[in-house]
């Protein structure tokens, strides 16, 4: 190889090195500290590759939302609004066919109001677990810390969220959320239905990662200035007696954080008019996670294990080099 | 060396058999479809017995009541609902009267398989007298004489118990009472029949809930007595038929494995067949007594088949 073309590998090898490496290292999550890509990341229905490590996966520019997702009742008497709870049949997609519940109020019985439970809605980052004995002796659903109990043929089905998912018998992550802007995404895999003495699994993704069917990962809306939000997820049932059917959930409400919870000293939600403190720091972070990515360039060298090990080869060959380079050196002057 | 070359063969041909016997299960999938086979007996066993059969049975009576009723009565309760249960209940009845005739045919087969050995242990049951038949003929092979008489006779009380095993788990009566189980059961424990008894369930449960809210608070106190009986007993009803749906679609996976199986019928012979050959090797290969060996001075037999051979 000539001098020329070694000088110009070393830079080659060098600029590689800076490009591609530390982005390699970016993909370690680190909670908080804010990632790359605009968009958020709610993975499309069909795909079954679970998630390694069985742990949320975080949308990468997008800040975790700490606090209540507070619901607002389901209401169909003139325009639907507020939560719901939907099952679609199996073969169906998200357009329908849907079952019937003959016990729902509304004009269109395949929806299903939800009314907050005692929590209020759903609790990120933490469990909302069913009491010991999850049923009644009619195999009522007895948990009520996220939804009521609601009627789904005669019998009541509710909602919790537990650190062994009861049907599967995994251990599972507590509901994670995150907002991006004004978008919301997250990991809902926690959350689970009972009904019947019957436990389904309703997050997405499932327990294992995965999201099979029509199973949708949570995505949604939020305004940063009320917390307002619309928050949706399908999750495909599998097993029991309502295998192959999908629920869809779709939570509409007002988000408090656990800071602007505390600071009222309790559960309230901000005054009106005053912007939740954790919310705003949220919002922020991700819009600022989103502009330093798009301003990263080689001053972002976050040393990730790609990028020391990149560092020695780097080392390793100009060192090798030069010592070749003497070894040539003296063996002219021997001859 | 032409003396020497039967028993060698045969405890060749015996060593070969025991081999065959251990690998089999891992050839036919056993170690996971007969755990699989093992779950799918223990999660329908609710749903095996007379008195659980019975009552359900008794739960499509007043079921069937109330459809009479319902559909007698005029005017005709006009929801969608009370419709499709008028329009689908008769061939929803006649499949579901179908199924449990079906179960409750099996429950004595069904039986018989729960006093079978834990599936589970199945496999082990081909592995480890196929490794036992395997060691006593290699064991045999390497001893002289003296030695190698007591390992064919060990190989040939093997064999024997392997011969017994059948009888004496009655493998015979009950093995095809288990063939014929899963043939009854095919039709049944497929995604399609799953999914029509899940949309009966629907079609049952969506008209009770329309009764329940829509038909009967309009009806006169006093009318309808079979309808509001099954409005009563739905919460039941439904509590005892939905889990028997979620064993049904739960075990979709462990009943195609068990299907998989070889059928059920040839798993006696399995051991009988083995069995008898290996007796009946370790029989040719049994040397003289040692009465016999004295009156033969000549040396070879006195050399371990399998050294004797490689020299």
């Amino acid at each position: 190889m000539s001098r020329a073309l070694r000088l110009l590998f070393v830079p080659l090898l060098a600029l590689l090195l800076l490009y591609g490496a530390p982005s390699a290292g970016a993909q370690i999550p680190v909670v908080g500290d804010l990632p790359i890509t605009e968009a958020p990341a709610p993975t499309s229905g069909g795909d079954t590759s679970p998630a390694p490590g069985g742990a949320p996966e975080s949308s990468s520019n997008a800040a975790p939302l700490v606090g209540t997702f507070r619901i607002s009742a389901g209401n169909c008497t003139s325009n639907l609004s507020g939560s719901f709870f939907r099952m679609i049949q199996p073969g169906g997609s998200a357009t329908g066919p849907f079952v019937t519940n003959s016990d729902s109020p509304c004009g269109d019985k395949s929806y299903t109001p939800l009314r907050p439970g005692t929590d209020g809605g759903l609790v990120t980052r933490s469990y909302q677990a069913q009491p010991a004995s999850p049923f009644d002796a009619a195999g009522n659903g007895k948990s009520a810390r996220i939804t009521a109990p609601a009627k789904f043929y005669g019998v009541d089905f509710a909602t919790a969220t537990n650190a062994t998912d009861p049907q599967t018998g995994a251990k599972v992550a507590a509901p994670e959320i995150q907002v991006s802007g004004t978008s919301l995404s997250g990991d809902t895999r926690a959350f689970a239905a009972s009904w019947n003495n019957q436990h389904f699994n309703q997050g997405a993704p499932k327990p294992d990662g995965s999201t099979p069917g029509n199973t949708k990962r949570p995505s949604g809306t939020i305004d940063p200035n009320t917390g307002a939000f619309t928050l949706e997820w399908s999750s495909l049932i599998v097993g029991g007696p309502f295998n192959n059917f999908t629920g869809v959930w779709r939570l509409e409400g007002q988000f408090v954080s656990s800071e602007a919870a505390a600071s009222s000293g309790g559960s309230a939600a901000p005054a009106t008019g005053a912007a939740d403190p954790g919310l705003a720091s949220a919002v922020a972070a991700s819009t600022q996670g989103g502009a330093g990515a798009r301003t990263r360039g080689v001053a972002d060298t976050r040393a990730g294990p790609e990028s020391i090990v990149g560092g020695v080869l780097l080392l390793a060959g100009l060192a090798a080099g030069r010592l070749r380079r003497r070894v040539a050196v003296a063996g002219t002057t021997r001859g | 060396m032409a003396e020497n070359s039967r028993p060698r063969g045969a405890l060749l041909a015996a060593l070969a058999i025991g081999l065959g016997l251990a690998v089999a299960p891992a050839i036919f999938g056993m170690f996971s479809r007969a755990p699989a086979g093992g779950q799918m007996i223990s999660e329908f066993k609710p749903y095996m017995r007379a008195t659980t059969l019975d009552a359900f049975g008794a739960d499509l009576q007043l079921i069937d009541a109330a459809h009479r009723e319902v559909t007698a009565s005029e005017p005709r309760p006009d929801s969608s609902g009370v419709s499709s249960f008028g329009r689908e209940w008769p061939a929803i009845e006649r499949d579901m009267s179908s199924m449990l005739s079906t179960i409750e045919s099996n429950v004595p087969r069904y039986n018989g398989l729960v006093a079978l050995p834990p599936f589970w242990a199945f496999p082990w049951f081909f592995v480890l007298p196929g490794l036992m038949i395997a060691g006593l003929a290699a064991w045999a092979l390497r001893s002289p004489p003296p030695r190698r008489r007591l390992a064919t006779l060990l190989l040939a009380a093997c064999a024997l118990s392997v011969i017994a095993a059948p009888a004496v788990f009655q493998m015979f009566t009950r093995a095809p009472g288990g063939a014929a189980m899963i043939n009854d059961f095919r039709p049944l424990m497929t995604d399609d029949n799953i999914a029509k008894i899940q949309g009966s369930f629907l079609v049952i449960a969506g008209a009770e809930g329309e009764l329940r809210t829509a038909v009967l608070p309009q009806a006169a106190p006093g009318t309808l007595p079979a309808t509001r009986e099954f409005v009563a007993e739905w919460p039941r009803i439904a509590a005892e038929m939905a889990p028997m749906i979620g064993a049904m679609a739960d075990n979709l996976d462990n009943f195609a494995g068990v299907a998989a199986l070889p059928p059920f019928t040839l798993f006696p012979w399995f051991f009988v067949v083995p069995g008898v050959l290996v007796f009946a090797l370790a029989l040719v290969a049994r040397p003289p007594a040692e009465r016999q060996l004295a009156s033969q001075p000549a040396a070879p037999a006195a050399t371990p088949l399998l050294e004797r051979s490689a020299s």
